[in-house]
């Protein structure tokens, strides 16, 4: 029972994957009518199913498949033509087919499904094709490297199967000889599974013909295997096993490009050279024997060398072999440990840091290091395991976008770029609904209808364009279509209509704010509700949806033109960096996608620099007002608003720290009281006593051992009423607006702290040997380009904390201003990165001017001067003249 | 159930069916979680596993433990999701079998009637029996209300 059951299971996963081509299929079949090729595979995973279902007992999917088959058959054929009708009528039966696939997968019984109808369409669809001749020639219609086969195999299964099998065994004068023999068989049969499977269409297409006899095809005998191979035995490798006879061929030379046996024997040293073109030498006189045989004969080989050379041999179809077939369930788990390996690392590197000036022990930090080097490269490997394509999505999108375009009376090509973009399993799971009701949306009500669309001068045929890519760190998707696009006016009029908001309220709305309304619950712009979209899930859905994995959803349009959706997802959910902030005396991480930039409150910047305006608390930043968000009072560990009674902050010689976030397009701050780091940090959910509190998307444990709970920036904005807020907006759209972009060198300081270099001040990169610095006065210097050179490590200036310069090369950022240059030594140059200017902050530190946000990691921004200066202090003041302290001291 | 895991909070002495209960732990660390419902000691980290404490003082209406040392932490296994119980003092596990049960009095707290399947009546005190699902529920009630 087990094992049976084992079968179906395998049948299922099979036959999923198969409808999945078999969609694609059909769906190219349209747009390419008289393909073979595509026809022919078509036949082929239906003819899968339909043998195995009967195999199985599933009456009722043999049946469906049985006529489907015929009708492919005959279309295959050329008899008929694949019309609108019939790939309709195909379509349905894939759908048909994966019910009762699904039936089968939940109940293990096919349940009762009535399939009556469609079989009469399909049988009906089939004869009013050309007359069905009683005794058509197949052979004359096949293509010719079918024709000979097909009849090949009639004649055989007509007349006696077994003597197929009587023939490949002919050849055999020993045992021995049998078994080499035999594994040749094994070998042709995979790799020539392609053209098996013709034949085996083309045996059973014979069969058919012949009048419903036994089906030796599908039977699955070794005696019908036989027959079938015979029937392909146009390829030489089939023709060890049953026409050694034919002295032309020698024995085991495979059709696709493996290595002669021969030549594998003896680059495995198995055999001489000389040996293998003796016995080459008697095959061409007439021994029909397999060469492997014939050296076993002469004492050449080992019996075993020539299976393990065909074994080597073999090796040569591993498009097959290197890629084995995992449980999800074995990943997920794979992946929780690679999480908790993450954080045991964490905790050990966090303990060595304490304890590092203590005592150093330098080869345990080695050991440390490459722990953390491992275990990160660990958890790449495993994060790329579960990375399914993009288009493991997409590939529904074709079928989506037929039958609505067909439905609604709309022509539209579907485009899709960057199938191959990559996301994590769950996420793609997270995305699959939001993105085909977009897609859905775009089909209904994006594209217009061909007659609106000539008439508007546009093609008649829309064009729906699926946009995928990576960009720092995040996925981006595009649903891009060229219809109607969205009228903000009328989306302003539903929203008054509806009531969502007011006349006042819509006065003081950027058109990018009135845009972003369709997200909003109870909003559906279509007057009449098509059965398409607007069933159920809305826009809102979609939008929760996205943010619910960390995502957000932006939409832009153009009237006439088009809208675009774009969505931003994260890689993936189980990993992600965040960073670690102090409040109230208690940790919480915010994941790093939120944050934009921190800006410390001390001294005259302290608390007093908050404003308030009608008791909500502002911050200028950079001459535009930032709304704040206090955490503690949003944890409600202090009363609401108790710090503004008189409209002053209360406690104003506080420091802290604003981390600007954003959430919803929009900025806001977030006034914490401390900024402690940034981490990899494995989220865990919470149990259901806390499920219910959004403030909290998870828990993480840090280095340490503690709890610490993540927070979810869009909730706390949402909280605290600021995406309401028109100063936030104000700002989120002046920060979108003046997107300058500033290059910056990108560069390792030490272990995986890094800086960031204004790409203006660096004249070169240089690499030079580490040999070649020398000390002067306790500095180092190094002679450059006929002048000395002071270097200055920025792992030191920086205070950075790692193993450095163990190499022989050295790593120089040049600076020169005049006659004058400062190197600045750094482990590594990773990268030129356009800062967006919106994102530097103002952390006043020791040779810092701030922190800017790269890809997904804060970058410290190295002041250039202060640094110089470090390096030569009197590099400004003597910048003209030449003769330096340095090369008097050197002299 | 025959057997019962027992331990003591304030006064009393509880116990909860011995298969429910996953280990006995004392932890010091707990993360406590604003906005939660007050029986929500806070979050542990069990080898790695987030956990929810509940504090059966809070739960059972009495005040918050004073004490200085580390409360003890009884995770229990309900619905398949392991929480932990914060309380006073671990006693043994009891075999209750032989032991004359009686329904728990009207008088009593109905939310803390609510949280027990009855008492055992030892010779020399009373085993108040958790109903572990719902203190487990309880919890949930409460940050709803």
């Amino acid at each position: 029972m087990d094992a049976i059951d084992e079968i179906v299971a395998e049948f299922l996963v099979e036959s999923h994957e198969n409808l999945d081509q078999l969609d694609r299929d059909l769906l190219a079949l349209e747009q390419n009518p008289g393909s073979r090729e595509l026809l022919a595979s078509v036949f082929r995973t239906i003819h899968t199913i339909k043998g195995t279902s009967g195999f199985l007992a599933f009456h009722k999917l043999e049946k469906l498949t049985h006529v489907g088959e015929n009708l492919l058959s005959r279309l295959r054929d050329g008899r008929i033509e694949l019309n609108d009708d019939r790939a309709t009528s195909l379509l349905k039966m894939v759908d048909a087919v994966r019910g009762l696939l699904a039936a089968i997968e939940a109940t293990g019984a096919e349940g009762d499904a009535d399939h009556s109808e469609l079989i009469a369409t399909l049988s009906a669809l089939l004869e009013d094709g050309a007359a069905p001749a009683a005794a058509p020639a197949p052979a004359a219609e096949q293509p010719a490297e079918q024709a000979e086969p097909a009849a090949d195999a009639e004649v055989t299964a007509q007349a006696e199967p077994v003597a197929a099998a009587e023939a490949a065994d002919a050849g055999s004068t020993d045992a021995e000889q049998s078994d080499v023999e035999q594994v040749d068989a094994e070998q042709a049969d995979a790799e020539q599974t392609d053209a098996e499977h013709d034949d085996h269409a083309a045996a059973e297409h014979a069969d058919d013909e012949a009048g419903e006899q036994a089906d030796p095809a599908v039977a699955g005998t070794p005696a019908a295997q036989a027959t079938a191979a015979e029937g392909g035995g146009s390829t030489s490798s089939v023709a060890t096993a049953t026409k050694a006879k034919t002295p032309a061929a020698p024995a085991a030379v495979p059709a696709q490009g493996a290595p002669p046996i021969g030549e594998v024997l003896v680059t495995a040293g198995a055999a001489t050279k000389d040996a293998v073109t003796v016995a080459r030498m008697e095959q061409g006189l007439g021994d029909n024997r397999p060469l492997g045989s014939i050296l076993v004969d002469h004492g050449a080989v080992t019996p075993a060398a020539v299976e393990h050379a065909l074994e080597a041999q073999s090796g040569h179809r591993s498009v097959v072999d290197s890629s084995v077939r995992v449980d999800v369930e074995l990943l997920d788990s794979l992946m929780r440990l690679v999480g908790e390996l993450v954080l045991a690392r964490n905790q050990l590197v966090s303990r060595l840091d304490d304890a590092k000036d203590a005592s150093k022990d330098s080869s345990l930090a080695r050991s440390a290091q490459r722990l953390s080097l491992v275990t990160s490269e660990l958890q790449e490997q495993v994060m790329k395991t579960r990375m399914q394509p993009v288009d493991s999505v997409w590939s529904k999108m074709p079928r989506v976008v037929r039958d609505l375009a067909k439905t609604c009376g709309r022509l539209v090509r579907l485009e899709m770029d960057g199938r191959e973009t990559e996301l994590d399993r769950s996420v793609l799971e997270a995305i699959k609904d939001p993105l085909t009701h977009l897609v859905r949306n775009a089909v209904d009500h994006g594209i217009e209808p061909p007659e609106v669309r000539k008439a508007a001068g546009k093609p008649v045929e829309g064009v729906l364009r699926l946009r995928a890519y990576h960009e720092a760190g995040q996925v981006h998707l595009e649903i891009i279509d060229d219809g109607a696009g969205i009228d903000p006016q009328r989306i302003a009029a539903k929203a008054l209509e509806r009531g969502l908001i007011s006349q006042a309220q819509l006065a003081t709305m950027t058109s990018r704010e009135i845009m972003h309304m369709i997200f909003l619950p109870g909003f559906s712009t279509m007057a009449a509700v098509t059965n398409v979209s607007g069933r159920g899930v809305g826009m809102d859905v979609v939008k929760t949806r996205i943010e619910g994995i960390g995502g957000s959803v932006d939409v832009s349009s153009k009237i006439g033109q088009g809208s675009t959706f774009r969505l931003t997802i994260p890689l993936t959910l189980a990993i992600i960096p965040a960073l670690t902030i102090g409040c109230a005396q208690r940790r919480y991480a915010v994941p790093q996608v939120s944050v934009l930039e921190l800006v410390r409150l001390n001294g005259e910047h302290a608390r007093g620099g908050i404003e308030l305006i009608s008791g909500a608390p502002v911050y200028r930043l950079r001459d535009m007002l930032l709304p704040l968000v206090r955490l503690d009072e949003q944890l409600g560990l202090v009363p609401m608003g108790a710090a503004d009674a008189d409209g002053v902050v209360a406690d104003e010689s506080r420091g802290g720290f604003i981390v600007v976030l954003h959430a919803e397009q929009q900025r806001f701050g977030l006034v914490v009281d401390d900024v402690l780091d940034t981490q990899e940090i494995v989220v865990k959910p919470l149990g259901r006593h806390l499920k219910g509190i959004p403030v909290y998307a998870g828990a993480t444990i840090l280095g340490d051992g503690s709890v610490v709970l993540i927070l979810d920036a869009a909730t706390l904005a949402r909280r605290s009423n600021v995406l309401n807020n028109s100063a936030g907006l104000a700002a989120a759209d002046t920060a979108d607006e003046a997107e300058v972009l500033d290059p910056v060198l990108v560069v390792e300081v030490a272990g995986d702290r890094r800086a960031a270099i204004p790409l203006e001040m660096v004249t070169r990169l240089e690499e030079i040997p580490s040999a070649s610095i020398e000390h002067v006065g306790g500095r180092e210097v190094v002679q450059y380009r006929g002048h000395i050179m002071p270097l200055v490590r920025l792992s030191t200036l920086l205070g950075a904390y790692g193993s450095e310069g163990g190499g022989e090369g050295v790593q120089l950022v040049v600076y020169t201003r005049g006659e004058r240059s400062v190197g600045f030594v750094v482990e590594r140059i990773l990268d030129i990165a356009s800062e967006r200017i919106g994102t530097r902050s103002d952390i006043d530190d020791h040779a810092l001017v701030g922190s800017v946000v790269i890809g997904d990691k804060v970058v410290e921004l190295l002041d250039v001067e202060s640094a110089v200066l470090a390096a030569d202090p009197n590099f400004y003041t003597v910048a003209a003249s030449a003769d330096t302290a340095y090369e008097e001291a050197l002299a | 159930m025959s057997q019962l895991s027992t331990f003591v909070v304030g006064k009393y002495l509880f116990g909860v069916d011995v298969s429910l209960v996953q280990e006995v732990v004392r932890l010091q660390s707990i993360t406590p979680v604003p906005l939660a419902a007050p029986a929500i000691a806070g979050l542990i980290n069990l080898r790695g596993e987030v956990l929810t404490a509940i504090d059966l003082r809070v739960r059972m209406g009495m005040t918050r433990s004073t004490s200085e040392r580390d409360p003890v932490n009884v995770v229990i296994r309900v619905d398949d999701e392991p929480v932990s119980l914060l309380v006073d003092e671990i006693g043994g596990v009891l075999e209750v079998s032989q032991v004359p049960f009686e329904q728990t009095p009207s008088t009593v707290d109905e939310r803390v009637r609510e949280m027990l399947l009855g008492a055992y009546t030892l010779p020399d005190r009373l085993l108040l029996a958790l109903n572990a699902h719902r203190v487990h529920a309880l919890a949930e009630d409460a940050r709803a209300a």
